[in-house]
């Protein structure tokens, strides 16, 4: 994947250091890319196998056919598991590696400088080796969801339009409002969070004087007049939480409203082309499965996109690893 | 000794719900609305599925007009689920957040009437944190955990009804394989899920602590050789690190193998499907039905083992509340009436802090309405302690305080603020300007009455030339100045008995003695009560009272 590195980054530094973190740790990252493959491919096949278990099973009476596809779903589930545990156990073992390799050679390289003011002092460098390192880890930890994620259009999108290009369509019509939805509410949402945690610190200031006054000037009253003050705060976050709240309840409605709607669509069009015969009643219910999955895809990829955040943030914590290193190295070197 | 009621740690959760029942009762309608709105909602979303199976059976059939039917009806279905759960989520959101709100305001009242004693025996932010930190979980999980378990655990409920509807032996068959293995693999989890987690983060930290005694530490290693060693240790962190993360890994797998039990119930379903199908005892519809609303069933399980760790930390939180409000209860007073003037007098006055030893054993002292007077001894004889207990902020273990011949016991707490006021030698101010702490004071004076305060004190100058006037920040005071602060809020009270604890100990002697001279002249028809050190403050008083080890040694 593309890093890019923010202004003012070092040159070639921290994307030569990401490099070296990740390049002896391929095979845990190929091994885990490898499984969410895997396991992907398989829990986006369980709809097709339950497909077939309706279509050449249950609609025609063929216990034996049914009794197949029912031994493939389970079989599908065991392969969907394997593939589960093997992407969850790879990818935290490249993360924790890659965790010990960059501690060790920020440690290695820090222990034979000199001992310096470390700007900011030593612990703030602690800190931010922990804080740092912790970034490029979650960035490792991820690299293997973006297989998860290309996986999934890859397959859908074909097989759907092998079903019915009707619903091929109906699904790429719901891809922008989708994407729309995962962009426009963490915008809402995260100032509503902010003012929230905003009045509640308020409170908890009220809540100190409180105490400060209570157990230091008791005797001279004026309780109730910080009481009051805290009620005032405690309504602000009653206010603050409700705004919250509203973004929040709209979010979790609109989100699944979109594939569900979609499957509406799915079915009141694909009805027709099954009474036809171009679409069986197995693949109407296939769809409606994909689509759940497809919602989910979209939202991790958005989140991933949208939320910048932590792609800006992993060059320039390799950055700041690399700079921490120079700087010691300048003042001693 | 005076029982100091102590916060629990970890305070029993059993009966809950009912020690709740005070809080919950006054929004009941409002709950029971939240309620009522989720169950349609989580009845819409479970009839989704059924909705398609009469589509497909439509489909099957046939039947154009049926068919157009289903859709209708999944359209609807689909479109009131958006709705009114959005409506519900809110409602409930608002309900709690009601619920909430009434419980952080309740422990602020707490606080301020705390007695102080309680307040006094939890220092260090235990009691910050509690009214605090845990309000603000409660009420994250009110808003966040909250809509999602309710609408879970409806969703399961209905879907599990639904299922019953077209075919109970289906439904007991799916549950049984899903449900029962499903709950061992969560408890197979949650056994050692605790330890796993818990020694990875000790792990991390571990390795953040080498890591900063690493740079502490470098100049001594390198010279005393020691560095090789010390990296030795430092990777072998590292690994006990790696190897703490490489075993939750695991330990998430065996949430994982959940998805195997959904596939054995799913094959299982298709099965005995087709069986019913092919015998005529259920429609094709009623087959995609289940398949449909198992998912319902897989992942309400899903969402309400996730959102159980919630539940628990918000029992814990909602028990450490009511923790907090029974223990800083004030005790039981009565509710008679001071006079607005009248004698302060101590009767026989025990008091300890600890078992053993009192730190007053029988102390009775008298200021008359007009009275001015002295209290000395050496540090520790008991000035403070008893100050305390002339106030009414510590109630006797023995012996009574009377104001007008009135125990203060037997008297609401604002009536003894409002006649006995005490001036601690270590004033704390609270945020805001210096006018918002004079504000404290009763009545909530204006700003003309304070400068009139600091005037009669003979303070004026003082006064005019704080940098920004009554606006000056309180945080930049020094502690002379905080007491002047007190002093002043003191005189905007004008009790009939004010007492000083070293109230211008800090203040300097140029200073402390104007404002002592005045207040003197200010309280002429007043009592007044000043413990002191200083000589000069002292001789100032007409009356000595001198304690020595918790007892009166006389004038
Ligand atoms: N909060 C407390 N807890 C336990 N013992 C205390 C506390 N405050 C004071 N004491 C003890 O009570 C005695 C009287 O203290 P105090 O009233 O502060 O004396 P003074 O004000 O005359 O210096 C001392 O022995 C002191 O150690
Ligand atoms: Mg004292």
């Amino acid at each position: 994947m593309r890093t890019v590195p923010p202004p003012g980054a070092a040159g070639p530094g921290p994307r030569a250091l990401l490099r070296r973190c990740l390049r002896p740790r391929w095979r845990p990252l190929a091994a885990g890319s490898a499984a969410a493959l895997v396991r992907q491919v398989a829990l986006l096949s369980l709809p097709l196998c339950a497909q077939r278990a309706i279509d050449d099973g249950i609609t025609r009476g063929d216990l034996g056919v049914t009794a197949w596809w029912a031994v493939a779903v389970v079989a599908v589930s065991a392969v969907q598991w394997a593939g589960l545990a093997g992407w969850q156990w790879w990818a935290n073992s490249a993360d924790a590696e890659a965790g010990a390799y960059l501690r060790t050679r920020l440690a290695d390289r820090l222990a034979v400088l000199g001992d310096g003011d470390v700007p900011g002092g030593r612990g703030d460098l602690a800190l931010r080796a922990t804080r740092d390192t912790d970034l490029v880890r979650i960035w490792v930890h991820g690299l293997p969801t973006w297989v998860v994620i290309a996986t999934t259009f890859a397959f859908v999108l074909p097989a759907l339009a092998a079903l019915d290009p009707l619903l091929l369509w109906v699904t790429l019509a719901c891809l922008p409002p989708l994407v729309l939805v995962n962009v426009w509410f963490p915008r809402r949402f995260e100032p509503a969070l902010d003012a929230l945690s905003g009045a509640h610190a308020a409170r908890a200031d009220a809540v100190a004087d409180l105490l400060a006054a209570a157990s230091s000037v008791r005797g001279l009253g004026g309780g109730q007049v910080l009481v009051r003050r805290h009620h005032t705060a405690s309504a602000a976050v009653a206010a603050a939480t409700m705004r919250a709240a509203r973004v929040s309840a709209a979010w979790s409605a609109a989100g699944p409203l979109i594939p569900r709607l979609a499957i509406v669509a799915g079915v009141g069009l694909g009805g027709p082309a099954v009474l036809s015969g171009d679409l069986t009643v197995g693949g109407l219910v296939a769809f409606t499965s994909w689509m759940v999955t497809v919602t989910i895809a979209v939202r991790v990829a958005v989140d991933r996109f949208a939320d910048r955040v932590l792609e800006l943030t992993v060059p320039s914590a390799a950055g700041l690893v690399e700079r921490d290193l120079k700087q010691e190295e300048a003042r001693h070197g | 000794m005076a029982e100091v009621p102590a916060l629990t740690e970890a305070p029993d959760t059993r009966g809950l719900l009912r020690r709740a029942g005070p809080f919950l009762r006054p929004h009941r309608r409002r709950l029971a609305g939240a309620l009522g709105l989720s169950l349609v909602e989580s009845a819409a979303l479970v009839g989704i599925a059924p909705a398609v199976g009469a589509a497909v059976d439509a489909l099957l059939a046939r039947d154009g007009g049926a068919f157009a039917a289903a859709v209708a009806l999944l359209a609807a279905m689909v479109i009131g689920v958006a709705v009114i759960g959005r409506l519900a989520a809110t409602t409930l959101a608002d309900a709690g957040e009601r619920i909430v709100r009434d419980l952080r305001e309740r422990v602020a009242e707490r606080l301020a009437t705390a007695p102080l004693r309680f307040l006094e025996a939890h220092r260090g932010g235990a009691l910050l944190q509690r009214a605090t930190g845990e309000v603000a979980e409660l009420a994250m999980f009110v808003r966040e955990a909250l809509p999602g378990l309710v609408s879970a655990t409806l969703t399961l409920g209905l879907t599990v009804v639904l299922l019953l509807g077209y075919s109970w032996e289906l439904t007991l068959a799916v549950t049984a394989v899903f449900l029962a293995p499903a709950l061992l693999i969560t408890r197979w989890f949650a056994r050692r899920a605790g330890a796993v987690f818990g020694a990875h983060a000790e792990a991390e930290a571990v390795m953040a602590a080498t890591f900063t005694e690493t740079l502490e530490a470098r100049e001594d290693l390198r010279a005393t050789g020691g560095l090789p060693a010390w990296m030795a240790r430092f990777a072998r962190d590292n690994a006990v690190a790696v190897a703490a993360q490489r075993r939750t890994a695991a330990v998430e797998n065996r949430v994982g193998s959940i998805s195997l039990v959904e596939g054995a119930a799913l094959g299982l379903l298709l099965v005995a499907g087709a069986w019913l199908a092919a015998g005529g005892h259920m429609s094709v519809g009623a087959v995609v039905v289940f398949v449909l609303a198992a998912r319902n069933l897989f992942e309400g399980f899903g969402d309400l083992s996730q959102l159980a760790g919630d539940v628990q930390t918000m029992r814990t939180g909602l028990a450490r509340l009511l923790d907090l409000l029974t223990a800083a209860a004030p005790p039981p007073r009565g509710d008679r009436i001071l006079p607005a003037r009248g004698e302060l007098a101590a009767e026989d006055v025990v008091f300890r802090y600890e078992a053993g030893e009192p730190a007053l054993h029988g102390v009775s002292v008298r200021c008359a309405g007009d009275d001015h007077a002295g209290l000395v001894g050496e540090t520790g004889s008991g000035k403070t302690t008893l100050s305390k207990l002339l106030a009414g902020l510590y109630e006797p273990d023995g012996g009574r305080v009377t104001f007008g011949g009135i125990d203060l016991r037997e008297v609401p707490e604002e009536e003894v603020r409002a006649r006995i006021a005490l001036v601690p030698q270590d004033v704390r101010t609270v945020a805001g300007s210096v006018g918002d702490n004079l504000a404290l004071a009763p009545g909530e004076p204006d700003r003309a009455r304070m400068l009139a305060a600091f005037e009669a004190l003979g303070l004026a100058d003082f006064a005019a030339g704080l940098p920004h006037g009554l606006d000056t920040p309180a945080s930049d005071l020094s502690g002379g100045e905080r007491q002047i602060i007190g002093l002043v809020r003191a005189v905007l009270a004008d009790p009939a008995v004010l007492i000083l604890d070293e109230a211008t100990a800090d203040v300097d002697p140029v200073t402390a003695r104007r404002m002592e001279t005045a207040l003197a002249r200010l309280r002429k028809d007043r009592a007044l009560l000043v413990i002191a050190h200083r000589p000069a403050t002292v001789e100032l008083l007409p009356r000595l009272i001198r304690l020595h080890a918790g007892a009166v040694a006389g004038p």
